[in-house]
Parts: C-alpha cells; sequence; structure tokens
C-alpha cells in the first residue's frame, strides 16, 4: 500500500496550537525511509509536540502531515495507528502497573485483531533481550531499563515502519542507556524501522541519528546532517552555542578541560 | 591542606526490610575540605544518602551507624537534635534537585527568602525585604521585584533553581551540598547556575559536595571526584584525572557514554561485577 516514495514521512509547515500558545510554529522536515531523524531542542522548545501531532495525540492548527502519500489529520481510520507508534521517556509511567507484561503487549494485537498473538509475544520478549520469563511479571519486578525494553516491544507489536522516540534513555542511567541505544540500532537493522528521535542530550542524538533538526521556541531553526552538527555547520548562533556547551562537557573528561563555566558565563 | 571540614570514616546507612537490614551506604570514608568534592554514580549508589546521613535527614526506620561523623569541630552523631538543627541551613546548605518540589508552592518567593533573614538572622521584616531582594540580585535574576511577588509556579526551573541557591547562600554556610542541582534544567541553563554556584563557592571559601550521576559535568565542574558504587566509594581521583580511572566500573560508565567527538557505531556495555561489590575504594589516585 505504500508509493514507494522515498520519504516515509513528510510534515510540511506544520502548526500546533495548544490554546492561544503556538507550540510549533511552521515546521517542516521529511523523514527518509530507513533513516534516524533527530529532534533536539530545550524544553519547552516543541519538540515532544510534534511527535504527537504525528501520532495524533495533539490537534494540527495548520500545515500538513503525509505518511506514505496519505495525509494524516483529525480522523484516522484505526489501521494507520498501526504504522507509527510511539515510545514514551518514563518507563516507570508509561505501563500499566496492575497489567502484566503478557497483557500490557497483547492489547495492541488484540485491538487489530491481529493473529498468533501468543508468537508474536514471546517472540518480541526475545528480540528485547528479556526472555519469555518476563511474561507474567508486573512492571514494578522490572528496573527501569527492562521497562523501557517493554516499552520498546509493545511499539512493535503491530510491526510499525516509523516509531516515534520521545526521550526514550533520560530517565535511564548511562550504563543502561548503552544497552537501550545499541537495542535500538539493532532493531532498526533487522527489521528495517525508521526512527523520528527526540532528545535534549545531544551526544545521543549525535550517536543514533542521520540527520538532525534543531528546534528553539517552536520553530525548526537548523537542519544539518550528524557531520554539520559535529563540525558545528549552523546557519543559526542559537545552535551553535547549543552543541558547544556539549563538546566543551566532553572535552573536560577526555582531557583537555578549559575553565568552561567560568569563561563563558563568568 | 587544612583540616578538612567534613570527616566521615566507616559511614553506613541501612534500612530494614523483611529478613533483615539492606545497607545503602555501606562503611564509607572520605574528607572533604573547602573544596568541590563531586560524588557521582548511578541511581541507588548510595550518592544521596551519604549526603542526607549528613544533614540528619534520614529518617526512621534508616539507621546512620560511622566510626566517626564530623562537621567541623562538631561531633555529628553525639550532636543533640538542637545542635543539628542549627548546623541545618545556617553552617551546611543543601540544594536538591527539583526546585519544584523544594519550594513552598502556595506562599511567594520573596517571603521564603525573607524568613531566612528573619529565622537565621533575627532581622526585621523589613530589613529581611532588602536582604532577600540584594540575594536575588546576587544569583543573576534580572528583575527581582517581579520574582520576589511570584510563586513558584510562576517562574522557570531555571530560576527556580537561582531561588533555591539564593535561598541556601543566604544564611552564609560554610558547607553546601548539592544533590543533582541541575539534572532538571536544560543544558544551556545547566551552564549559568553551575557558573552561579561556582562563583559563589570560590567568593566565599565554602566546601563543596556535588552529587551527580552526569561524569561529564563533574569532571568539568570538581576538583576531586569520588564514585559510588552499590553503596561503596570505588575510586576516588582528581576530577582532571577521570578520563584515565583505574576501576573497571568507571572506565564502563565512561565507555558507555555517546560522544560528539568520537562516533562509533555501538556503545560498549559491561556486566556488573560481583566483585564491586566486595572490594571496594582499591583506587585513590588524589595523591
Amino acid at each position: 500500500m505504500t508509493a514507494q516514495t522515498e520519504n516515509i514521512l513528510e510534515v510540511d509547515n506544520l502548526t500546533v496550537y495548544f490554546g492561544e500558545f503556538a507550540a510549533v510554529k511552521n515546521a517542516s522536515f521529511s523523514v527518509r525511509r530507513g533513516e534516524t531523524f533527530g529532534i533536539v531542542g530545550e524544553s519547552g522548545s516543541g519538540k515532544s509536540t510534534i511527535l504527537k501531532a504525528i501520532s495524533g495525540l495533539a490537534d494540527i492548527a495548520g500545515g500538513r502531515i503525509t505518511m506514505g502519500g496519505k495525509e494524516l489529520n483529525g480522523a484516522r481510520p484505526k489501521a494507520s495507528y498501526q504504522d507509527v507508534q510511539l515510545v514514551f521517556q518514563d518507563p516507570y509511567s508509561s505501563l500499566h502497573p496492575r497489567h502484566t507484561i503478557d497483557r500490557a503487549l497483547s492489547e495492541p494485537a488484540k485491538i487489530h485483531r491481529l493473529s498468533d498473538v501468543e508468537s508474536r509475544v514471546s517472540g518480541l520478549l526475545n528480540d528485547v533481550g528479556l526472555g519469555s520469563m518476563f511474561r507474567y511479571r508486573y512492571p514494578n519486578q522490572l528496573s527501569g531499563g527492562q521497562r523501557q525494553r517493554i516499552a520498546i516491544a509493545r511499539s512493535l507489536v503491530l510491526e510499525p515502519s516509523l516509531i516515534l522516540l520521545d526521550e526514550p534513555t533520560s530517565a535511564l542511567d548511562v550504563s543502561v542507556q548503552a544497552e537501550i541505544l545499541n537495542l535500538l540500532k539493532r532493531l532498526k537493522k533487522t527489521r528495517g524501522l525508521s526512527y523520528i528521535l527526540v532528545s535534549h542530550d545531544i551526544s545521543v542524538i549525535s550517536h543514533m541519528c542521520d540527520r538532525i533538526a534543531v528546534m528553539n521556541n517552536g520553530e525548526i531553526v537548523d537542519q544539518v546532517t550528524v557531520e554539520q552538527l559535529r563540525n558545528l555547520e549552523f546557519s543559526s548562533e542559537y545552535s551553535r552555542q547549543l552543541v558547544r556547551s556539549s563538546i566543551e562537557y566532553e572535552q573536560a573528561i577526555t582531557g583537555s578541560r578549559e575553565t568552561l563555566v567560568s569563561n563563558e558565563y563568568g | 591542606m587544612n583540616s578538612p571540614l567534613v570527616k566521615v570514616d566507616g559511614l553506613t546507612v541501612g534500612f530494614p526490610k523483611k529478613g533483615g537490614v539492606i545497607n545503602v551506604v555501606r562503611n564509607i570514608s572520605f574528607s572533604i575540605g573547602r573544596e568541590k568534592v563531586g560524588i557521582v554514580g548511578e541511581s541507588g549508589s548510595g550518592k544521596t544518602m551519604t549526603g542526607r546521613a549528613l544533614l540528619g535527614l534520614i529518617r526512621p526506620p534508616g539507621v546512620v551507624t560511622a566510626r566517626e561523623l564530623r562537621f567541623g569541630d562538631i561531633d555529628l552523631q553525639n550532636a543533640s537534635e538542637k545542635v543539628r538543627r542549627s548546623l541545618r541551613g545556617n553552617r551546611i546548605g543543601m540544594i536538591m534537585q527539583d526546585p519544584k518540589f523544594s519550594l513552598n508552592p502556595v506562599m511567594r518567593i520573596g517571603h521564603q527568602l525573607a524568613e531566612i533573614y528573619i529565622v537565621h538572622r533575627n532581622a526585621s521584616r523589613a530589613a529581611a525585604r532588602i536582604k532577600a531582594l540584594e540575594m536575588l540580585e546576587k544569583v543573576k535574576i534580572r528583575d527581582p521585584e517581579r520574582v520576589f511577588d511570584a510563586y513558584p509556579h510562576q517562574i522557570s526551573g531555571g530560576m527556580g533553581q537561582r531561588v533555591m541557591i539564593a535561598m541556601m547562600l543566604a544564611p552564609k554556610p560554610d558547607f553546601l551540598i548539592a544533590d543533582e542541582p541541575t539534572s532538571a534544567l536544560d543544558m544551556t541553563v545547566q551552564l549559568e547556575v553551575l557558573s552561579l554556584i561556582d562563583q559563589l563557592v570560590q567568593e566565599r571559601q565554602m566546601g563543596l559536595m556535588f552529587i551527580s550521576h552526569d561524569l561529564n559535568q563533574v569532571a568539568a565542574f570538581c576538583d576531586r571526584v569520588i564514585v559510588m558504587y552499590a553503596g561503596q566509594i570505588v575510586e576516588t581521583c582528581k576530577a582532571t584525572e577521570l578520563g584515565n580511572a583505574k576501576h573497571s566500573y568507571t572506565q564502563g560508565l565512561l565507555a558507555a557514554m555517546p560522544r560528539l567527538t568520537k562516533p562509533t557505531d555501538t556503545l560498549p556495555t559491561f556486566e556488573r561485577q560481583e566483585s564491586w561489590k566486595m572490594e571496594p575504594g582499591r583506587y585513590d589516585c588524589t595523591n
């Protein structure tokens, strides 16, 4: 059913309002099949709102979102939700505390009336590196990293082509973050997925993404490749500042420590 | 080095659980002078509990034991609650992670700040107000009059954390415990808040215990770093030497961080070794 376009998703002049407040203003970008597209920005810049608009959780006030040649707008057929799934930031609040893992994973399959729910669930648990012994546990019996693996497994139940990742590792320790990022990379390769990754952590973004949009105050101020990001090739001063501060942090640990704190803001 | 501000010897913090006591901090020893010491570790490593134990903020049924727990010349273990209370805020300040949860939501910012001068310094209301406004200016809040009359929900996270810093520093403590003071803030705001803490700590020659999970931040900001794992100290080193850490846990943490400047395809992960829990603190590279 997909027209063989290179782009899996196109966002054209998207505007989202919350009451009077324009959370996203005229944002345009496209995501190519098989790539990871990153969105960085500070809190309140509108990056999560874009994901909400794509997944149908926020109303689109202006512009269009097209996926596989079809426009996604207010009223969507059930099947359109099958193609794009969302993974949230906080693994502690995104799983129902009184539902077993089995129930959390089979629910989407049941809603969409898919067959062989059994084998899907056990296959997915293996795929995210947990194994079937986790199947009848409750979320409170799992660590944060394990929960995030479940949330990722749940997003895969319907075999979507695009997964929206909203700060998927911000609540996790660095060692667990590394495991989850590796898992996401592996799943993308084996299942031919495309991702949109939203994060405030520029190192994570640069590790995962092919192309990146920088947002500030609801607007996309820069769109660059990961190489351009590393080389600070931006058109806006805002993006350059944002990325430079991350690089300076890293240099502190990798040796050439400079008095970053005092020289810029002293 | 002159005599340390804080001396901790054999500190253990335990909580009774079904079938025994779980020690979340296990027999750790360190001292901090008038310097910036970072305490890093993953969640559950005991770093926050270490800070709270110093302030006497571990609530029952939690149990704190130590061979020595000293602040300046005061023996914290045998100090009365009255003495301990006179230390808190007055001589040891604490900045917590999220200003949203640390400020009173139904009290104007200015009144919360002025209260400090009224309580700790016996100032009059009018004098306290002037002092509070001065303090807001000191933490680089551009419009102190407006913030003074605002409620906590009316200001941003970064501004809230500045207010917290103002509050903690108002009684002029000698020692500051900052528990993840910037984790709830954006990167650029983090830098501003850090530089502010840095400047005030320098200016007043204070000691700082800086609790964080962020190795980059600690390396950039502190003089010395203590690495904790499972309630114990596994390594102590100069912040500038953190990149050359000796312990396999610290090395694992460093390697697991994605880097802008060093792209790789997969990040190295590590298995937690049982031995890390058993043999603490073999590496002390501060000397």
